[in-house]
């Protein structure tokens, strides 16, 4: 399946976050691992209410965290 | 393969449909051939029910207590909503196609065009059947493109 215009930056500031893992990225968002990886592969876009929770789980601004590329794949 | 809860789950019901329809469509088809009356079938109705019933709950049973995980989130409600669209649209063609079976059936053969009911019975299974797998299937399918 092709991804998604919705790009980010979890994985790296995941890293930043104390080496935080995507289980406990998940637990804080309240989704699945798999909805956490599927996001940062880029093949799933999150709602609007999930995107804003994985932010402000990275202490950053929504801004930060995703940017939208038009013409992407 | 990582593989979510959802999707184990839904590889479990397509595995008990498959044995189901495996125990059923068979002798259902047998039946019909040999002249059989619908109360028999409707015995291995209840049957092949209660064979899926039980390999579910022994199949999540089993899954539940290795993941220790059965959550659901927004992709998961997404896959179900999609897959249920898909599974909506093979149910409604499988009872136009019943419906125009007999309707065809009935104008080249001048057979009734009320057919038995047991004949429209297994119809209605079977599309209820290729419904149900199709939105097991759909799910899987959007599990595997998405991971």
């Amino acid at each position: 399946m092709a991804k998604t215009h919705v790009k980010n930056n979890i994985r790296k500031l995941r890293f930043a976050n104390g080496e935080m893992t995507q289980q406990q990225l998940a637990d804080i968002v309240g989704v699945t691992r798999q909805t956490i990886v599927a996001i940062e592969k880029e093949k799933y876009s999150p709602s609007l209410e999930a995107a804003f929770k994985i932010a402000a789980a990275l202490g950053e601004s929504f801004d930060a965290v995703f940017s939208y590329d038009a013409n992407g794949e | 393969m990582d593989v979510s809860f959802q999707e184990k789950s839904a590889w479990g019901s397509l595995l008990a449909i498959a044995i189901a329809s495996w125990l059923f469509f068979p002798t259902a088809v047998a039946h019909i051939a040999a002249g059989g009356q619908f109360i028999d079938l409707a015995y291995r109705i209840v049957f092949v029910i209660g064979v899926i019933i039980v390999i579910e709950i022994v199949y999540h049973a089993v899954i539940a207590g290795r993941s220790g995980d059965s959550a659901t989130d927004e992709r998961d409600a997404q896959f179900t909503l999609k897959a249920d669209r898909i599974a909506g649209y093979v149910l409604a063609f499988g009872v136009v196609w019943i419906v125009g079976l007999i309707m065809i059936r009935s104008s080249l053969t001048g057979a009734p065009a009320v057919p038995s009911t047991i004949m429209v019975s297994i119809y209605l299974l079977l599309a209820l059947t290729a419904s149900e797998a199709s939105k097991l299937l759909s799910q899987i399918w959007f599990y595997r493109a998405e991971s």
